[in-house]
């Protein structure tokens, strides 16, 4: 595995340009500008507010300095209320190139996006100046999430994930699994597997605070799709869902942004904090992607059912299909096929060795089914949180 | 908890599961042996869905992966779809759609 070595000693497995609009009100403009460029190269997030937010303002700040990103070019319409100058010092402060393009300054829309593009030809030609140095196991961050899940996935997919992680963690890997929503009904077995009592009770009130949230949204997370693939309620999608956290000891939970140092399995707790408010917690997958992202993940394992097409915008995503006869339909799609399990005979640790190696495919730099079709999804939207309390990081 | 004991059509995931996972599409008509009984399937299963293992009553849970999923809204008997129209979450409400992507209806049997 090979990385880019940035000035806090982390390492990315991919050297992208992101451009970034603080507000919908630069999309285009920005749009404009990462269109005339290669997907490998140039990335588009952004944040499409004009009221201020601090989870929003965080994530920005981790997803602009994320190891995969070699350069930044923030595009902002003037007067939304996001602190790109904050930002820019963030990003300046990390080593990396860093500009800001203001609409309303810069003479319009053409004026900017010609302006933006001269800026990144410049930018890309020192990025390829760099080389890449080898990296270990133990400086990797994975994330695993499931999305459009079935009756299929708790059986083939999450299993397979889960024991890619055990060797992952048991090698020094940083693994995050997620979604307190959908690990509802499994708090019990999950507290057992914490490395402390405190961690433990944790554990239980993160799940407890997602059970509420959802209550009074009056939805679970759970999809119509899923009820077509066989789930019935949320207890057994979230059953399926656990089983993508592998077997290992579980050392901490985090809240997106917050990069984990020690390596081992975390839970992210994607929750917001309070009453409840600015709707659904996780309103499609690529939201909770990009908070792993923002939490350091150098890629992500996602394991459908249904079938989702989706990538990421940072970091390339590996796409588990664990329904056969989606990957029938899908294959073009899909990374790897777990519904071998289900009606070929293969063994959940033979599609745990095949994600396994994949991941040290990806993190030597073959692109994933997703980065080459060119998927980039994005999406940040308004949330509150809380820090993490004392007995959620490990000793 | 993933030890599969599989046979061509029916997964047993947890040895006291009092439901099976099929492991493909099954057209109603289809005789299964289910436990040692032959049971005709009243209505199409697609993959992925449950069957129950064993007559199961009414306001009993629902164990998959040896753990409650849910309660029986209605009594279910050996061999029928287990499913949105007859379990309910201990939590929040399941939503679907009553038409799959086929066309066809989520449970024939609603």
């Amino acid at each position: 595995m090979q990385g880019y070595l940035r000035s806090d000693g982390r390492k990315g497995i991919r050297n992208r340009i992101i451009v970034a609009y603080l507000v919908e009100c630069a999309h285009h403009v920005s749009r404009l500008i990462s269109s005339k460029f290669n997907d490998d190269d140039v990335h588009l997030i952004g944040f499409p507010g004009c009221f201020p937010n601090e989870y929003a303002q965080k994530m920005m700040e981790r997803l602009c300095t994320h190891p995969n990103v070699g350069g930044v070019l923030l595009i902002s319409l003037g007067c939304e209320s996001f602190d790109r100058f904050k930002l820019e010092q963030k990003i300046a402060a990390s080593g990396r190139p860093v500009k800001i393009l203001v609409i309303q300054k810069n003479g319009g829309t053409r004026k900017t996006s010609e302006d933006g593009i001269a800026w990144i030809k410049n930018a890309i030609k020192d990025l390829r100046q760099q080389k890449a140095v080898p990296m270990d196991h133990s400086e990797l961050i994975i994330g695993t999430i499931c999305g459009g899940s079935d009756g299929t996935s708790g059986i083939s997919g999450n299993p397979a994930a889960g024991y890619a992680f055990d060797r992952l963690g048991a090698l020094g890997s940083i693994c995050i699994f997620e979604e307190t929503g959908e690990l509802i009904g499994c708090e019990e077995i999950m507290a057992e597997r914490a490395a402390t009592g405190a961690l433990g009770n944790e554990l239980r009130s993160a799940v407890d605070k997602a059970a509420k949230y959802y209550q009074t949204l009056g939805f679970g997370s759970f999809a119509a799709g899923n009820a077509e693939g066989g789930l019935s309620t949320i207890e057994e999608k979230s059953l399926g869902a656990y089983s993508k956290s592998g077997s290992a000891q579980i050392i901490g939970i985090i809240k997106p942004g917050d990069i984990p140092k020690k390596g081992g399995l975390y839970l992210m707790d994607v929750v917001p904090d309070g009453e409840v408010r600015f709707g659904f917690p996780n309103i499609s997958d690529n939201a909770e992607i990009i908070e792993m992202i923002a939490s350091g993940a150098h890629t992500v394992l996602f394991v459908t059912g249904r079938g989702s097409v989706v990538g990421s915008a940072i970091s390339p995503v590996i796409k588990i299909c664990a329904n056969p006869d989606t990957y029938d339909m899908l294959a073009d799609d899909m990374d790897i096929n777990a519904g071998r399990i289900i009606n070929q005979g293969a063994t959940v640790e033979e599609i745990g060795d095949e994600i396994f190696n994949l991941v040290e495919d990806v993190a030597t730099g073959t692109k994933t089914v997703s980065e080459e079709m060119g998927h980039s999804e994005f999406i940040l939207t308004y949330k509150k949180f809380e820090p993490i309390g004392p007995s959620c990081l490990p000793i | 908890m993933q030890n599969i004991k599989s046979s061509t059509k029916l997964i047993l995931l947890s040895p006291n599961d009092n439901i099976y996972i099929v492991s493909r599409d099954i057209s109603a008509g289809e005789i299964l042996l289910i436990d040692g009984d032959k049971i005709s399937l009243s209505v199409n299963v697609s993959m992925g869905h449950k069957i129950a293992r064993q007559q199961i009553n009414k306001d009993q849970e629902i164990i998959k992966y040896g753990f409650p999923i849910g309660i029986a809204t209605m009594d279910i008997e050996k061999g029928t779809h287990a499913h949105i129209h007859n379990i309910r979450s201990n939590h929040t409400k399941t939503y679907g759609l009553n038409q799959t992507s086929d066309g066809g209806n989520l449970c024939k049997d609603i």
